[in-house]
Formats: C-alpha cells, sequence, structure tokens
C-alpha cells in the first residue's frame, strides 16, 4: 500500500536532490504519484517540500535526480512544456489582467481557437464557481475568490498534475476549511493527479489519499494518514502527526520477551518482539487515546503497562477529555479519555495509574552514539 | 506629531516662491508687445509667438530638439531597460561597479562629457548631425531609465513569471505579456525622463550643433549670449511648458500605476 | 528556504530557454555606454597626454589663471552649499513634517524646478539680476539706490543662480533624512521636560546629519563643474574650471590644454564622490532603491 510499482507511476521521482551553496535543501527524495491520487507533502518550512515542488514544476532545476511524467524523463524540460498546473500561495494572479484574461491566459499561450476559449473559461469559471466575475480586476476580488481564480486558471488547460502551494497559507481558517472542501470535490471532478504542499497536519489528514512525512530535505515516510498515524516508521513522524507520550529507556530482558527499562526506572513491555538487542536505547511512543486513567489501587488489566502519577490538569476537547498527568521525577505525560467513559472521582490532585496494552506502544531505536 | 512652527512654516514658503517665481518671469516677458526685454512688459502680443514658430531658424531648432528627443528617449528606453533587466536577473561578477558605471553619466560633469564627446564626434563625423545629438543625449538619458526601471523591477514578483511558464508560457510569450505590461509605468516614466533630459539640455548640444543642427537650448543659449530679444522669452516659455507637459503626464502615470498596486 | 515560490538564490539555469541569459540583455546598453562615454572620456585622456605632451598638465596645475580660477570655483561651491543648506533645511523640515497637503505642494515646488531646464531658470535669473532688471528697476523707483547695483557679471549672481538651481538636490536628500527620523523621538524628548529649542538640537539636527552630509556633497560636487549658470550670470574675469575648459577647447582649440583641465576636474569629482560614497549610499543620491 505505501509502494507502488514505478510502472503504475503517473509521476516519479528518482533520488531528487537539490543543493545550493552551502545548504543541501533536498537529499535524495523518492515518490511515485498514481494517476489521479491526492498526494500531500507534509514537513515544517525548511523541510524540502516547496523545492521538491518547484523542481516538479520546472522552476528549479534538481542537481541530481530525475523526474518522469508517464515513464518519460521531463527533468531538463523547460517549464512551459511540462504540462504541469500550478497554484501559488501568493496567487501570482496577473494584475493586469481581467480574471476572464487570467483564465484564458494559458489557452492563449497554446493558441487555442478564440471561439473554443470562451467557452473553456466559462467551464473553468463554473467549476470553481465564479461565474459572473469574468470582467473583474484581480485587486477587486477577495482573498478566497483570487484563490478560486488561480484553480480555475490552472485547471482550464487540464494539466497532467497539479501542483498546490501552500494555497490556502494566506486565508483565514473557516475560509479554508470550505476551500479545503471545494478543492477535493474539483479533484474529484477532474480526477487530476494533485501534489499538495502544506505546513499544516490537520489540512493534509483530511485531504489526502497518502502524505508523504518531509523532514530536513529528505521523505521520512509516504502513506495514508491511517498509515502514518496508527504504523510510523521512525519517532519523528510517530510524534510530528497527531498527539504522543514517549518513555525513553534501554532494551533488557523482560519476563514475556523484550522489555524497556525507563530512565524512570519502570520495566515496560514492548508489544510484537521487535528486532533489537539488549542493551540498546530506544523509545517507546504511546498514543494519548490508548492509555487509560485509574485512581491508584483500581485494579489494572491484565499484562497491561502502568505508570503511576498524580492529575495536574482536566482539559475538555470536544467529545473527549485530556488529563495531563504529573509522573515521579515530574515529567508529564497525556492520556485523552471519551467523555462517556469518564471516572468522577478523578480530579486535579488524585493519584492515578496511567496503563495500556503492550501492543498499543510503538518502539524505535535511538540513534547510536 | 503635526505641528510645525510658524516662523519655520513662513521661512519654508518663501523658499518655496524663491524655488518657483523667478523661473515664472519669462513666460509674462513673452507676450510683451516691445521689442526689447524689458520690465514691466508692455502690453499684450503673440507676436514673439509667431515668430519662434515660423522663423526658420527656430522652427528648425524646435523640431531637431523634438527629433533628438524623441530619438534619444527611444535608444536609452531599450537600452536601459535591457540594462536594468541584466543588472537584477543576470549572474556576473562586479554587479556594483557595473551599476555606478551605468549610473556614471548623471555623476560626470556634463561639460566634461562634452567636451569628450566634442573631441572623439569631430574625429567620426558625427558633429552638426542629428545621429550624434541622439548619441549623446541617450548615454545621458540612461541612467533615469535604469532607476526608474529598477525600481519597477524591484517591486515585481517573480511568481508572475513562474506562473506563467507553467500555464504554457514560453519565455519570451510570458515577458511581453507578464512582465513587460507590469514594468511599464516604470518604462515609460524613465522614457519621459531621459526625453526631458534631452529636452533640456544645452552643454553637449552647444558642442554638437552646426548652424542647420542645432538644438532649442543651443540656441536660446547663444541667443542670450549675443543680446536678447523677447523671442528668447517665448522660446524659454515653450521649452518650460512641453516639460510642464511631460511631467504632468508622468505624474499621472505615476498615480494610476500606485492606485493599481495600492487597490 | 520561505514556503513561497520565491527563486532561490543559485536557482539553476540549467533549462534551455528559460531564463537563461538575462545578463546578456544589459551588453547593447553597455556597449553604447562604452563607445558614447568611455571611449570619449579615455580619448581625452589620451589627448590631454599627447597634445602636444604631458606638459599640459604643468602648466594646468601652475599658471596663476588656472590656480585663481580653482580657488574661485571652490569658493562658490563652497558658498552655494552654505546657501542651499540655509534655504533648504527649514524646507526639508517642514516638507517631512506636516500634513499630506501641505509636504505635496512643497514636494511640487521642489520637484517641478528640479526636472526644469537649467538654462531657462538661469536665463530667468538675468530679467531679474540685470542693470534694468527687476530687482534694480524696482529700486530705483522706490528711491532706495540712485545708480544700479551689480547683481550679476559677478560671484553674487553666480551663486544665487547656482544656489537655486541646485537647491532642489539639497532639499531631496535632506527629506529623505529627516524622513527617517522617528516622531516619537521627539515626543519622546519633550515629554521628558525638554523644550522644543533643545529638542531640535539635540534629537534632530544630529538624527538628519546624514541628509545633510548627502546634500552638501552632491552639491559641492555639482556646482565645482556648473557651467550654464556662471556662465551667463558670472564675472567674465574671473571664469571658473568649466569655463576655462571650454574656452580652451572652443575658442582657443586647445583641445590638449582643455583635456588636461578637464581630466584634473573629473579626478577632483570623482575623489570627493568616492570619499564621500563612505559615508553615505551613492545610489540612494541617485534614486535607487536600497535592494535591486
Amino acid at each position: 500500500m505505501t509502494t507502488i510499482g514505478a510502472e503504475s507511476a503517473h509521476l516519479s521521482i528518482r533520488s531528487l536532490s537539490k543543493r545550493y551553496k552551502a545548504t543541501v535543501a533536498l537529499d535524495g527524495v523518492d515518490l511515485d504519484v498514481r494517476r489521479g491520487e491526492f498526494v500531500t507533502l507534509l514537513g515544517a518550512s525548511g523541510s524540502g517540500k516547496t523545492t521538491t515542488l518547484q523542481c516538479i514544476a520546472g522552476f528549479v532545476s534538481p542537481s541530481s535526480g530525475s523526474l518522469l511524467l508517464d515513464g518519460v524523463d521531463i527533468t531538463t524540460r523547460p517549464a512551459h512544456k511540462r504540462n504541469i498546473g500550478v497554484v501559488f500561495q501568493n496567487y501570482a494572479l496577473f494584475p493586469h489582467m481581467t480574471v476572464a484574461e487570467n483564465v484564458a491566459y494559458s489557452l492563449r499561450a497554446r493558441r487555442a481557437p478564440k471561439e473554443d476559449r470562451k467557452e473553456r473559461v466559462a467551464e473553468a469559471l463554473r467549476t470553481v464557481r465564479l461565474n459572473g466575475f469574468e470582467d473583474r480586476k484581480p485587486s477587486e476580488l477577495s482573498g478566497g475568490q483570487q484563490q478560486r481564480v488561480a484553480i480555475a486558471r490552472t485547471i482550464v488547460f487540464r494539466p497532467d498534475v497539479l501542483l498546490m502551494d501552500e494555497p490556502m497559507g494566506a486565508l483565514d481558517k473557516s475560509l479554508r476549511e470550505s476551500l479545503q472542501l471545494e478543492v477535493m470535490r474539483i479533484h474529484r471532478e477532474l480526477g487530476m493527479t494533485v501534489i499538495y504542499v502544506t505546513h499544516d497536519q490537520e489540512e493534509a489528514l483530511t485531504m489526502s489519499d497518502r502524505i508523504a512525512i518531509y523532514h530536513s530535505g529528505s521523505i521520512l515516510q509516504v502513506g495514508s494518514a491511517d498509515d502514518l498515524y496508527e504504523r510510523p516508521t521512525s519517532r519523528y513522524v510517530a510524534e510530528f502527526i497527531g498527539e504522543s507520550n514517549t518513555f525513553p529507556g534501554t532494551v533488557e530482558p523482560g519476563p514475556g520477551g523484550l522489555a524497556l527499562r525507563t530512565d524512570g526506572g519502570q520495566l515496560l513491555a514492548l508489544g510484537d518482539a521487535p528486532r533489537m538487542s539488549s542493551g540498546r536505547r530506544a523509545v517507546l511512543v504511546v498514543r494519548p487515546e490508548r492509555m487509560s486513567v485509574t485512581a491508584r489501587g483500581a485494579e489494572i488489566p491484565e499484562g497491561a503497562n502502568h505508570v503511576d502519577g498524580t492529575v495536574r490538569d482536566v482539559v475538555y476537547i470536544g467529545a473527549s477529555l485530556k488529563y495531563v498527568i504529573e509522573m515521579a521525577g515530574g515529567e508529564t505525560r497525556q492520556v485523552r479519555v471519551p467523555a462517556s467513559a469518564v471516572d468522577p472521582v478523578i480530579v486535579r490532585g488524585t493519584s492515578v495509574v496511567m496503563a495500556w496494552q503492550p501492543a498499543s506502544g510503538i518502539v524505535f531505536p535511538e540513534p547510536e552514539g | 506629531m503635526r505641528r510645525v512652527n510658524p516662523a519655520v512654516g513662513a521661512a519654508a514658503a518663501l523658499v518655496a516662491v524663491f524655488l518657483v517665481a523667478p523661473t515664472l518671469v519669462v513666460i509674462p516677458l513673452s507676450f510683451t508687445e516691445y521689442s526689447v526685454l524689458n520690465w514691466p512688459p508692455h502690453g499684450f502680443s503673440l507676436k514673439w509667438y509667431d515668430e519662434v514658430l515660423t522663423d526658420p531658424t527656430w522652427r528648425s531648432a524646435t523640431m531637431t530638439s523634438l527629433k533628438v528627443g524623441a530619438g534619444a528617449a527611444l535608444a536609452a528606453t531599450v537600452l536601459g531597460t535591457g540594462i536594468a533587466l541584466g543588472l537584477s536577473r543576470g549572474r556576473f561578477r562586479g554587479k556594483n561597479v557595473a551599476t555606478i558605471a551605468i549610473l556614471s553619466p548623471m555623476i560626470v560633469p556634463v561639460v566634461i562629457t562634452a567636451v569628450a564627446n566634442y573631441f572623439v564626434f569631430v574625429k567620426w563625423g558625427l558633429t552638426g548631425t542629428a545621429a550624434g545629438l541622439i548619441a549623446a543625449h541617450t548615454v545621458l538619458g540612461l541612467p533615469f531609465v535604469v532607476v526608474s526601471v529598477s525600481n519597477s523591477l524591484s517591486r515585481f514578483d517573480r511568481n508572475q513569471e513562474n506562473a506563467a511558464y507553467s500555464l504554457g508560457a514560453s519565455p519570451l510569450f510570458a515577458f511581453f505579456t507578464v512582465t513587460l505590461p507590469q514594468l511599464l509605468p516604470g518604462v515609460l516614466s524613465g522614457a519621459l525622463f531621459a526625453f526631458i533630459t534631452s529636452w533640456d539640455e544645452a552643454i553637449i548640444s552647444q558642442f554638437l550643433s552646426s548652424p542647420q543642427v542645432r538644438t532649442l537650448p543651443s540656441l536660446i543659449f547663444s541667443q542670450i549670449s549675443s543680446g536678447v530679444d523677447p523671442s528668447v522669452a517665448a522660446a524659454a516659455s515653450i521649452l518650460l511648458a512641453v516639460t510642464a507637459a511631460l511631467l504632468a503626464s508622468a505624474s499621472i502615470i505615476g498615480a494610476v500605476s500606485r492606485r493599481k498596486r495600492s487597490s | 528556504m520561505s514556503s513561497q515560490m520565491a527563486p532561490s538564490p543559485g536557482a539553476a539555469v540549467r533549462f534551455r530557454g528559460v531564463r537563461s541569459r538575462w545578463g546578456a540583455l544589459a551588453l547593447p546598453g553597455a556597449a553604447a555606454l562604452a563607445v558614447f562615454f568611455v571611449v570619449p572620456l579615455a580619448y581625452m585622456l589620451v589627448r590631454s597626454l599627447s597634445d602636444p605632451s604631458p606638459r599640459n598638465y604643468v602648466e594646468v596645475i601652475t599658471s596663476s589663471i588656472y590656480l585663481k580660477s580653482y580657488a574661485t570655483t571652490l569658493l562658490v561651491a563652497v558658498w552655494t552649499v552654505v546657501v542651499c543648506l540655509v534655504l533648504g533645511y527649514p524646507y526639508a523640515y517642514v516638507m517631512a513634517r506636516s500634513s499630506r497637503p501641505i509636504s505635496m505642494i512643497l514636494g511640487f515646488c521642489v520637484l517641478m524646478p528640479f526636472w526644469m531646464s537649467i538654462l531657462v531658470r538661469t536665463y530667468a535669473w538675468t530679467v531679474w539680476l540685470q542693470d534694468n532688471g527687476l530687482i534694480n528697476t524696482f529700486l530705483l523707483r522706490l528711491g532706495l539706490i540712485r545708480e544700479p547695483m551689480a547683481l550679476m557679471g559677478n560671484a553674487l549672481g553666480t551663486t544665487v543662480g547656482m544656489a537655486q538651481v541646485l537647491l532642489p538636490f539639497m532639499v531631496l536628500s535632506l527629506v529623505t533624512a529627516m524622513k527617517r527620523i522617528d516622531p516619537a523621538l521627539e515626543l519622546a524628548s519633550r515629554s521628558l521636560g525638554v523644550g522644543p529649542v533643545r529638542t531640535f538640537l539635540r534629537v534632530f539636527l544630529p538624527l538628519s546629519g546624514p541628509g545633510v552630509f548627502a546634500g552638501g556633497l552632491i552639491v559641492f560636487v555639482t556646482a565645482l563643474g556648473f557651467y550654464l549658470t556662471p556662465a551667463i550670470l558670472g564675472d567674465p574675469t574671473k571664469p571658473l574650471i568649466s569655463q576655462l575648459i571650454v574656452e580652451r577647447v572652443n575658442t582657443l582649440l586647445d583641445f590638449g590644454g582643455g583635456g588636461a583641465l578637464g581630466i584634473i576636474l573629473l579626478v577632483l569629482t570623482l575623489v570627493i564622490l568616492l570619499i564621500g560614497a563612505r559615508f553615505v549610499d551613492l545610489k540612494e543620491i541617485v534614486g535607487l532603491r536600497g535592494e535591486s
């Protein structure tokens, strides 16, 4: 599921690297994208996601590596011959042209017949629900409307691939949400391959078929939202996506296989026996909603890991409740419980036990040395 | 804080008068009926304008000035826009030195430029020709175009071009449909300033003119040196009027492009 | 790297056709500049050394006519700077600190003459300053004087004319510097109980220093090479350097001597500018925005 064959890939990125004088912006990125797929590049700013997009668009030439579109190498093909559409964060609408002229630009550049143009412009504007705005100038539109024009301008020439560079970055939250739905609808209707760049995790999780997590110029993991959340392959991804509790320690043999001796001294059982040798430094990651909280002294489920603590804070978040629990030594961990399953005895200051099944935790080796 | 001491304000008003008023005196003078320049002007007559516009010497000087100004402005605009683009986008060493070199015609005293041009133009047979005047005035106007277009370029968003490329525009098509239209206010005001520079220029013109080919300022200058009749005042007024009209259009271009940017 | 798609420095140039050779666009203009500006100046240098010999420079540096002319030129330039500063400072202050309509009117009054023909502006002064000009006529009628005063044909005429012609340069430099002074600084000083005059002397005046320097530099350097105004309003028996250059070349056809004098004026101008450029940004003087 996480990897697809290069043969069936619509766009294929092969060990793409980009070095500027002193810095490495991209360090060997590999990614295969299926036709019609919605893939999001997610990462902090400076992680290389925008550079990847610029390489695909042809605005930046990679230092090494290659790009294949339908199996054809387009690494050195100039931007205007790639048939790849780009939607920019600042929209980059042409300020001296009307909405209709903006949308018709790609048709003009391709010398499409005049009668054809009008029809296709109207169709594109219908798709983004902006018909009637043909004669406005971009400066007379709101931010959301400008972004719709930018989308119309790009989809009108039916590009093979649509690149979107933080297209919602400049919009406020409610507008962003409605435009997200809009983009998803357009993607469904037109069936285009979309590569979407964002640093907004929620946006990525809502919109994408698959997400590529960027870190320091490389992709750490590619997968569906579920994959990344349930089966992260690195501590960075585990902590980057969603909330997580971490327990650093040293691997040692335990009662039922390998266990982790935390730096606080507890022995925690590890789930499906990971291939790690005794004495190795490692970190155990557990999602807050996979843990339970019970008052000290209550019964703990058979075979569960458990850590003592004191409730420092209780926070309501929608339909669930978050406990902030301080362990011996002062560090805190979080536990999330559905509001329906809350034990009213547990309040701020209650001595509690956090517990979870070993299979709910994921263990990652720490880098050696 | 928007308060200015009234005495300082009055001083500023006087300086404003000192800046503007002395020059304007030529206008009433140009309408005098007398044939000697004397104050106050006597009566009202258009005969000196009639003289400037019909007398072959004045007429041909006006035509030469217009021709040279237009030629120099055109050449300076094309070459200067190229320089501005090359300086801001090209990648080469010594950009700062190149910038100063290109602006140096603004810095070198015009007398020296005039004398130097005269030396070589004599050898090249360019003295007394419109081509020679155009060449010299082009160099003089170049820095104004470079400065004006460079300032437009620094406001221009390169993503505009990337957007055009991604939409299938070739670099050339993108330049003419996206880049140039947005640089146009800078290019046009550069062109206007280049024209005004040539139109007002007297020293180089004095050196390079011949009795057959001479510019309006050059003719005014020699008339001033050799005793004056009011036709000089009329010619000077025409010179001022043309400059004022061009400046007005430049400020309209500026206002329009500012409004476009801000809205 | 920003998340916007701004082209990064060093973004490669390898795609055929796209943003390949922007630098080449500067070449035709650079060539024109070389042929019609650099070559003539170089030829003038050659001529000054070889027509008839480098002895041109000995004469130009030692002969008393020239030495007097250097002194006159420097004196006129210094006076011009002083007059421009005295007139320009309050003007620029009001322009920088008053409400929008007033500062726009003042801006208009300074930019209009800035672009107006220097020749016409100088010529207009003759109407005022001649023996039978406006000022003398007026004073004679009032009976304040019996004989016309000599207002032109001397250093007074030159200085008045040059100061008026160059005043816009001074004002524009001053205004640029003064607009950078945060008005809150003056308010802060006043709120600390310092009076308006001392606030001006202690806060505003020192902060406007760069503008005074830049304006003084540009006016001084321009005044050194000024020709039209001294030629029309000045004393023909005490010519400035520029007038001597024209006389050498035009009247005496002494290309070598005129060239040598021109080179000396050029070197003087450039040296002063280079020294000045250590303290102010020359690009700003010519109106080029900070980055480009």
